[in-house]
């Protein structure tokens, strides 16, 4: 069996005296798609800043590409994020730059090549997105949903091995949802890569969910994807909302 | 209810306020350590993006001021003139017109003036953006391509900011000089070409050493401040304001600390 891409290992994270989660463990390997559902969501980002090594869990291990974080110094954690693709909610673009630039940014300055050149690379990619005729716009100038699509460009562009998206369905039509959902079930089958992906909507667990993560007042649980009932999940959150209004009323 | 003692009050808060102080200082230095350290780590990474970027640094910061540097040289030379001729005519000294000139806009002048013009135009200008940056995520993404932010926006407003301040002071200088003398030759009708043997005899090396360490620490101080203030905005938009003014503030602070400095080393 190959080494698995991300593999966490009681897992907490702590802010003073409350904690958010804690024994957090699961792994993730080549070309597998798990989904973590959340409510309230925070957990659920917290969790995927962790695996993109930008917040520091307060115990437990991580491992990525087969490397602990305190393995690595700080060149190497760039190294690693290289091989990351983060599309979180509030994710942007840099303001300043064309769509182009802003897409071909990481092979500007990694790969050492002519910025002529890396806009060549990435005009395939900005095709499959539908975002080559506007390639010369700003981030300003695009549509909300436009500019989801270029930040899953670039981070595509980096050809990563670990994709890690904070609800890939939100502000997108079912049209192009479905064209997001096209091009990373290639990169799934193709490239061999790995997803984790966070929501607040069972439906999601349909497309991405192999495996789910269920996070219930700090407590986590592990379910195989035939596992997870989608009506059992709805009701029992409607039934938490219901529960949560009778206590606000009868105070 | 217990009232506090009073010199717990004075000097807990003035304490409080020398530490904020020294905090501040330590935490600026810290970051000069961590630019220098950055650009040598990763001196071999991304140069073609990091020359246009410092291109397009000197660009704005050096070459787009050139109009209103100009403009203000021409009249502040003119100013010291004028106020030279008015005070030493009353002495008889106008001889030592071009002296008064090149120790007044050489020395003190023309570097410290520059470094607001710059301060106020581009030092604002790159707190501004990178607070923007900072709040707006910006740099998260950034870091998420690998980068790391520092080497590719700190360094080349950095050096930038440096080459633009040091040729801005310089063309500076000349200029106003060339304003001074027009004004003394409209005035007081002193031959152009005796000014410039004045100014030439009183003009010496160490004026020029002063000017080109004045314009390479001003240049360093105002690209590290607005930087180090614009990294630190926060996650909130109204924190940007707060930090451009802090910003300018230290700008000018430090720039003159620096001023009184290497003028007393050399000088005095």
């Amino acid at each position: 069996m190959s080494e698995p891409i991300l593999s966490c290992e009681n897992i907490e994270y702590c802010e003073g005296d409350s904690c958010l989660f804690k024994d957090v463990s699961f792994q993730l390997n080549r070309g597998q798609r798990a989904v973590v559902l959340a409510e309230p969501h925070r957990y659920a980002t917290t969790l995927l800043k962790i695996c993109a090594t930008l917040t520091a869990p307060t115990g437990g291990q991580i491992r990525l590409f087969g490397r602990t974080l305190e393995e690595m110094d700080k060149q190497d954690i760039y190294e690693v994020r290289r091989r990351i693709g983060l599309v979180r909610r509030e994710t942007s673009l840099v303001s300043n730059v064309t769509i182009l630039d802003n897409v071909s940014l990481g092979l500007q300055y990694h790969e050492e090549i002519d910025r002529e050149e890396a806009h060549e690379q990435v005009a395939d990619l900005l095709r499959q997105f539908e975002l080559y005729e506007d390639r010369f716009l700003r981030p300003a100038q695009l549509t909300f949903e436009q500019r989801r699509l270029a930040v899953y460009a670039r981070e595509l562009a980096k050809k990563p091995q670990l994709i890690l998206l904070e609800h890939p369905s939100l502000d997108l039509g079912e049209r192009v949802y479905g064209l997001l959902l096209e091009i990373f079930k290639t990169c799934s089958i193709e490239d061999g890569c790995a997803f984790l992906v966070s929501s607040i909507k069972p439906e999601v667990v349909k497309h991405w969910g192999e495996w789910v993560l269920i996070f219930d007042k700090g407590r986590c649980e592990h379910l195989e994807g035939d596992q997870f009932d989608h009506a059992g999940y709805r009701t029992s959150m409607r039934g938490r909302g219901a529960q949560l209004s009778r206590e606000w009323r009868d105070q | 209810m217990q009232a506090k003692p009073y010199f717990e009050i004075v000097f807990g808060s003035s304490g409080r306020w020398l530490l904020n102080k020294l905090y501040r200082i330590s935490d600026l230095f810290g970051f000069f350590v961590v630019c220098v350290k950055t650009a040598f780590s990763y001196r071999k990474t991304g140069r073609r993006l990091m020359v246009r970027t410092t291109i397009q640094q000197i660009y704005f910061t050096g070459f787009e001021s050139l109009e209103l540097i100009s403009l203000i040289a021409l009249l502040v030379g003119g100013l010291v003139v004028i106020q030279g001729i008015a005070q030493l005519t009353r002495v008889g000294s106008r001889e030592v017109l071009a002296s008064l000139l090149s120790v007044v806009i050489i020395r003190e002048v023309g570097p410290l003036l520059t470094a607001v013009i710059v301060t106020l135009r581009s030092g604002t200008a790159i707190a501004i953006e990178m607070g923007y940056m900072t709040v707006l995520r910006e740099i998260e993404s950034i870091e998420m391509q690998g980068i790391n932010p520092m080497h590719l926006l700190a360094i080349p407003r950095l050096v930038g900011v440096t080459v633009a301040v040091v040729c801005l002071i310089l063309f500076f200088d000349v200029l106003s000089m060339f304003g001074g003398f027009v004004v003394a030759w409209a005035l007081v009708d002193v031959p152009l070409w005796t000014l410039f043997n004045d100014l030439a005899r009183a003009v010496t090396g160490t004026d020029f050493i002063v000017g080109s360490v004045k314009a390479f620490l001003f240049g360093v101080t105002i690209a590290l401040v607005c930087l180090y203030h614009g990294f630190k905005t926060g996650d909130a938009i109204t924190n940007i304001p707060p930090q451009v003014s802090r910003a300018v503030v230290d700008c000018f602070l430090i720039c003159i600390f620096f001023n009184v400095l290497i003028s007393a080393l050399f000088y005095l």
